[in-house]
């Protein structure tokens, strides 16, 4: 590769030059290679330490008479640099001869160099995501650890790692593992570890292990320090840690890069890093930035810029930040929750820029933006903008893009005009036979009766409201302030409870951005029939029953459209109880299509895998609040702990957000908050519940007593605002406790300084214990389905799970339950494709050793995929393995006879075998054996093996023999192409299974077909195959060599009695033997009699010869083959990889 | 055992979704029947003071959600369990087939000093309704092949055999708990109020 030429003084200091010209040098690194000696140990070592590390190929240009060199061309392969250097020496070089002046020649060569690149160059920019220096450091990583090249490095920090002493090295962060190496004076670390493995990752500080990151994973703790960027370092690690828990929650969240970065209009951005690394900060940066504004989840944080903000309300400017995204403008300010704003660009109208203004210093470089939406128009002055063309630029080309979505004029979401709306509008969607219309708020179809003076309290809140909108604005972009937050914790009028929902959660960006979306969701979802459609139907009844709403079928119509929509649209979720609770009281004050969007919302972002099939979001928050108590309640969390509270009480909390657990109509006012402020609120009432019952909870001998304490407390709390709900008698009975608008304001109070920060935080410690102990229950659960079968230990299972599991992770395939899991077994979550089975059967089976295992492995898999599908559960792999290995003889040697017959073995395969033909030696090593068995047994009068005379032949003995028997085989696998051959051989393989299987077995051997001789000698090249990777032994191999002779001394026998069982015989019963041609599949001319044997025969025989009962009767023990094949593994992907380069 | 007054019994419920576990609760310890539940989430518990052969014991009955991506988060409420009733709908032959996994994985989850012998009780409940699934033969060879579980078969909106099957689930807790009292006394779990603890005893069972 050519470079940009640049002086270079010393030529010779840590490079050896391997060929030179007049006016060129080839180098390459000293260190790299093979060679030894002190200087390139050295060299390796610094290298190592200092990552100076450059190519280890270089190419100078010299003159003559200068001391100056110039570098022009690197590689890291010698093959680049020789063809660099095989052109020079043609294009070059004849050129230069001509020249007079040396400068002249050097001039001409750096002129050309610089031509070349610049040319290369217009293909490559885009291209060039990484730097030069980071694709070096990421071909080291490669080549160091041996990963694919997919496995893509992020970033690499200088650190130590301890282990006894300090080792000073690099550590390479990848997308899948943490890695460690150093290198120092011959002494090689390697260190690698699967994020997805970390248990525990946290910063320590003690006396041994001073100031650094401490990492647990289920096999130890790994301490690292003296790192330069320590806080950077450790972002990162729990990021990449973070991700690999979220894959592991949710196989969708693969990572994808963003190549849209590449593209990104960015200024000043320092290209330092590496394009994952940089990738992974935005992502970051993004994640911070919509959760700040409650953004939709596809929103990119494009960048952000300091900036005033006039306030209207109080006519200042408020000093702040702009953030830009594709479809958003929002700001913040320096002052914390002083004013937020967000601004759709769907509702941008203009952006202006205003003169710029010498007197005015507030007013200088400011900008003005128009917008208009359903409830408002306004304007918002930025000013003070340090680069405002840049911004104005930007701003203009994302607004270029959006589309604009028209409003006409009479569709203002107040709640009154969508009554109308739902009532009189004839829908878009006609003629469906499931017709239906989107419901308004149920509340306004169901009103409730209120007492006058609620009712007077509410149209207050309301007066109260329209008072600030009018000086803060309506809608999506409303000056955020305290004030607001104030008006919020008050509790929201229920009139205008769908409105701010909308606003603060969100929602309303997806509504806007997805006409049309709900309606044909519900159109699909509603023609289903799946599991959670069933399940939804039976909750529907169950979710705010003492609500008239929902008992008439208007309300429930409306919550299972809603529900099944949703189920629909995100298939991780499908149906979670709880939901139902959560979206029976979003109908009551929303309208259905904003009734969704919140709970879509609520679902994806505030609470996020809060309702997954393994509620793995509210178990993470469980520890959260337990986290909470301990940190802020430490008595009260003692005593909770011993009864196992938290865990008893929080899962209702969380998951209904307190509507199952209080009246409803006080837990909405918490729902305010809570789409205010997200779900911190959630922690910070329950923790003010449990502070306000501390002592009496302290009190309580046991769970339920607690239990009961809490209960009370919950159903006691009142809400004197809302609208009179439905109390029936049991809450009438309630003694009121507290009502909810001091509930929330003295959790404000007392736990307002939670931010949703700190939360996230928690959330993500939690998140990496809750998933590594489900990930711990499931293996469980998967070695108690399997143990019973009783062919390995525990510890052997255990054993062989984890490295299917690492395997698995390795491929990125998923492992936790799919949706339609309410039948599927544990085991079914483990499979392993054929490609690993081999590997697997190679490494652990005493059969997998021979030349055939690779064939034998392949039977034995199409035996036991019981599914047809290509892989193997683990229950199968278990049983696959624990019939080779662990059973009593007479069922390895049952199993071997079956994978001898057909349809497993056919005669084709017999025949393509490229054991039979390619491998001469061994052909001819069996045509030994096998004639070896004729003479001793001197089989007169039948020429089994006719052409089998000349040794050599062998490999044609079989081809010619078989002939007759292949023409009618091939005749048969010609008509075999249709359905109902393919199906009965489905069946007769089942048949086999099940008689392999059964546990008894030695009844069902009469059922076995017989064997004929063709597949015999395969079976009996197997067992010889076998034999071969044993020590050899004279005596054992006369025994075997005997006790074939007598079994086909035995076949032959039989075929003279087989006339006579002709006619009878059914012993042999397939039930499909009349449609098949012979039991074993084989057309069968009648007349020509066939040689067989019967899998009695063969058991009695093989039974009876000592070598072979030693051999399968010796009990194969997993643990120890498994550990090879963790060794192996490595190699595994060390063939892969380019021969290691650093090495000395 | 003879000089403590009162002793707690706790009782799990389990089973699919809808079967009526609630219901059932509700009708044995408030004797009446709504259709208005909620479904239950997380769980939820009542408790009803009986007389079992002259000893009166406080039956803490613990109702679970059913929906099966809840199963492995019972553990919160296993721990100290003195009885297991396991409830199917007689109309609903899923919810009968889930009983193996539901008790497999109760004991897995509860990990009772001697699975082999902890107390279940299987209620085949909605006999009121038809169709009938599951016959009465399937369900009693069912309990059989379980180390004889009882099984009852109720229905808890015609408050039909409610209460002997609760009865006879008192019996069996009760006498579980006669039978491990020395067991669970060994173990290191702190919390023995609920198995023996007589209630007047302060809190020193807490800790």
């Amino acid at each position: 590769m050519w470079v940009k030429p640049q002086e270079v003084l010393i030529a010779n200091a840590l490079w050896e030059t391997e060929q030179s010209t007049e006016y060129f040098l080839l180098q390459h690194r000293k260190g790299h290679g093979n060679s030894k000696g002190i200087s390139s140990l050295l060299v390796g070592t610094m290298d190592s330490i200092f990552d100076t590390k450059p190519p280890p190929f270089r190419i100078l240009h010299q003159t003559p008479h200068s001391e100056v060199y110039y570098l022009i061309a690197c590689s890291l392969y010698k093959q680049d640099i020789v063809n660099d250097w095989d052109w020079l020496n043609e294009n070059i070089m004849g050129t230069l001869k001509s020249f007079d002046k040396e400068d002249d020649v050097t001039d001409f060569v750096t002129c050309k160099i610089e031509s070349i690149i610049a040319a290369k160059q217009d293909q490559v920019e885009i291209e060039d995501e990484d730097t030069k220096d980071f694709k070096t450091t990421s071909e080291k990583f490669h080549r160091l650890f041996h990963f694919p090249l997919e496995e893509k490095l992020v970033n690499y920090y200088s650190c130590s790692y301890w282990k006894k002493f300090p080792r000073q090295g690099w550590m390479y962060l990848s997308l899948n593992y943490l890695c460690f190496h150093s290198y120092i004076l011959g002494n090689d670390t390697k260190l690698c570890i699967r994020w997805s493995e970390i248990k525990n990752l946290e910063k320590s500080n003690s006396l041994i292990f001073p100031d650094s990151i401490k990492i647990t994973t289920r096999e130890g703790e790994y301490y690292f320090n003296m790192f330069l960027k320590k806080s950077e370092t450790f972002a990162l690690m729990d990021q990449l840690i973070d991700l690999a828990m979220k894959r592991l929650i949710d196989e969708s969240k693969k990572f994808n890069e963003d190549k849209d970065l590449l593209y990104k209009l960015s200024k000043n951005v320092p290209k330092k890093a590496s394009f994952l690394k940089r990738d992974l900060d935005a992502r970051a940066h993004s994640e911070a930035y919509r959760l700040m504004f409650r953004l939709p989840a596809s929103e990119k944080l494009d960048g952000s810029i300091d900036c005033t903000l006039l306030t209207p309300y109080n006519k200042r400017h408020v000093i702040g930040r702009l953030f830009l995204s594709q479809n958003f403008i929002c700001f913040e300010s320096r002052v914390k929750s002083l004013v937020s704003l967000v601004i759709p660009l769907r509702d941008v109208k203009l952006v202006e820029k205003t003169q710029n203004n010498s007197s005015t210093m507030s007013l200088d470089k400011a900008i003005i933006v128009s917008t208009k939406n359903e409830v408002n128009n306004s304007n918002f002055l930025f000013a003070q903008i340090s680069d405002r063309d840049f911004l104005v630029e930007k701003l203009s080309e994302l607004l270029a893009r959006t589309p604009h979505t028209s409003h006409p004029p009479g569709l203002l979401r107040t709640p009154s005009s969508t009554t109308k709306h739902a009532g009189d509008a004839p829908l878009t969607e006609e003629e469906n036979i499931y017709k239906w219309k989107v419901q308004p708020p149920l509340m306004v179809l169901f009103p409730l009766s209120s007492i006058p003076e609620v009712l007077k309290k509410q149209q207050a809140k309301e007066k109260e409201w329209e008072l600030h909108f009018n000086e803060y604005g309506r809608g999506i972009s409303m000056y955020r302030t305290t004030e607001v937050a104030q008006l919020v914790l008050y509790g929201i009028p229920d009139t205008l409870r769908m409105e701010i929902w909308m606003s603060f959660s969100g929602a309303i960006n997806e509504k806007a951005t997805h006409p049309g979306y709900y309606h044909s969701l519900v159109d699909q979802a509603l023609q289903q029939r799946s599991t959670a459609n069933d399940e939804i139907e039976r909750d529907l009844h169950r979710s705010l029953p003492e609500h008239p709403a929902f008992q008439n079928p208007i309300g429930i119509d409306a919550l299972r459209r809603i529900l099944c929509a949703y189920a629909l649209r995100n298939p991780n979720i499908g149906y979670c109880q709880a939901m139902n609770i959560v979206a029976s009281v979003l109908l009551i004050y929303c309208s259905e299509e904003e009734a969704f969007w919140l709970l879509a919302a609520l679902c994806e972002n505030l609470l996020p895998d809060y309702y997954n099939t393994r509620v793995v979001g509210a178990v993470v928050d469980q520890g959260v609040l337990d986290n909470l108590t301990r940190e802020y309640l430490p008595s009260l969390h003692t005593k909770l702990d011993s009864l196992g509270m938290i865990h008893i009480i929080s899962l209702s909390w969380f998951l209904t957000i307190f509507l199952s657990v209080m009246p409803y109509e006080s837990a909405v006012n918490v729902i305010d908050c809570f789409f205010y402020d997200g779900a911190k609120v959630i922690f910070q009432v329950a923790l003010m519940v449990l502070k306000l019952n501390q002592e009496k909870l302290i009190e309580c001998r046991d769970e339920g007593e607690a239990c009961q304490v809490l209960a009370n407390f919950l159903m006691g709390i009142y809400n004197d605002e809302g609208r009179g709900a439905v109390r029936n008698k049991e809450y009438d009975k309630q003694k009121k406790t507290i009502s909810v608008k001091n509930l929330i304001y003295e959790a404000y109070t007392e736990y307002g300084f939670l931010t949703t920060g700190h939360i996230e935080r928690l959330r993500l410690k939690h998140r990496l214990r809750v998933v590594q102990e489900l990930e711990d229950n499931s293996e469980r659960n998967v070695i108690r389905s399997v143990s019973g079968d009783e062919f390995f230990t525990k510890e052997e299972l255990q054993e062989l799970l984890s490295i299917i599991r690492e395997e698995l992770l390795s491929q990125q395939r998923h492992l936790f339950y799919k949706n339609e899991s309410s039948s599927q077994q544990p085991y079914e979550a483990y499979k392993v494709d054929f490609e690993y089975f081999k590997i697997l059967f190679a490494a652990l089976s005493p059969w997998g050793k021979g030349d055939q295992a690779e064939q034998l492995a392949a039977r034995l898999f199409r035996l036991l995929d019981a599914k047809q599908e290509g892989f193997l559960n683990f229950r199968e792999l278990v049983t696959a393995l624990g019939l080779t290995c662990s059973v009593d003889p007479t069922l390895r040697l049952t199993l071997l006879f079956i994978l001898h017959l057909p349809p497993l073995l056919t005669l084709f395969d017999i025949q393509t075998s490229p054991h039979f033909e390619i491998d001469a030696d061994i052909a001819s090593d069996a045509a030994e054996f096998f004639n070896n068995i004729e003479q001793s047994v001197a089989l007169d009068s039948l020429t089994l093996l006719p052409e089998s005379s000349s040794p050599t032949a062998g490999g044609s003995v079989f081809n010619s023999q078989l002939s007759v028997d292949n023409y009618s085989n091939q005749k048969s696998s010609t008509s075999s192409k249709d359905t109902s051959s393919s199906s009965f051989e489905a069946r007769i393989l089942s048949n086999l299974r099940n008689i392999i299987l059964s546990k008894e077995s030695r009844c069902n051997l009469k059922s076995l077909p017989k064997m004929t001789q063709p597949y015999f000698i395969a079976l009996w090249k197997t067992l010889y195959d076998l034999f071969q990777t044993q020590p050899f032994d004279q005596e054992a191999n006369d025994s075997i060599t005997h006790s074939c002779a007598l079994l086909f001394k035995l076949g032959d026998v039989g075929r003279q009695f087989f006339v006579k069982r002709e006619d009878s015989c059914d012993s042999l019963g397939f039930e499909s033997s009349e449609t098949s041609p012979d039991k074993n599949g084989n057309p069968c001319i009648v007349g020509d009699i066939e040689w067989y044997i019967t899998v009695e025969q063969f058991l009695a025989s093989t039974l009876n010869t000592p070598p072979f009962v030693d051999f399968f009767s010796k009990k194969v023990t997993l643990t120890e083959n498994i550990e090879s094949l963790k060794g192996k593994r490595f190699h595994r992907f060390n063939s892969l990889s380019v021969p290691a380069a650093i090495k000395v | 055992m003879a000089t403590r007054k009162k002793v707690l019994l706790k009782v799990i419920i389990l089973g699919e979704s809808g079967v009526g576990k609630t219901s059932l609760m509700n009708q044995y310890v408030n004797r009446k029947f709504s259709n208005q539940y909620k479904a239950t989430i997380g769980a939820d518990f009542l408790t009803k003071e009986v007389q079992v052969d002259d000893r009166i014991v406080t039956m803490q009955i613990w109702d679970t959600a059913g929906q099966e991506r809840f199963q492995s988060l019972g553990v919160a409420f296993y721990r100290g369990a003195d009885c297991c009733v396991l409830v199917f709908d007689v109309t609903a032959p899923n919810t009968f087939k889930s009983l193996d996994s539901w008790r497999d994985e109760f004991l897995v989850q509860a990990a009772p000093q001697d699975p082999e012998n902890f107390p279940f009780v299987v209620l085949g409940n909605k006999v009121d309704l038809e169709p009938r699934a599951i016959s009465t033969k399937r369900a009693q060879q069912w309990c059989q092949s379980k180390n004889n579980i009882p099984y009852f078969e109720t229905s808890a909106k015609e408050a039909l055999n409610v209460e002997q099957a609760f009865q006879s689930i008192a019996r069996n807790a009760l006498s579980q708990q006669n039978h491990t009292v020395d067991l669970y006394s060994e173990l290191p779990e702190p919390i023995s109020l609920t198995k023996t603890a007589p209630r007047n005893n302060g809190d020193s069972c807490a800790c």
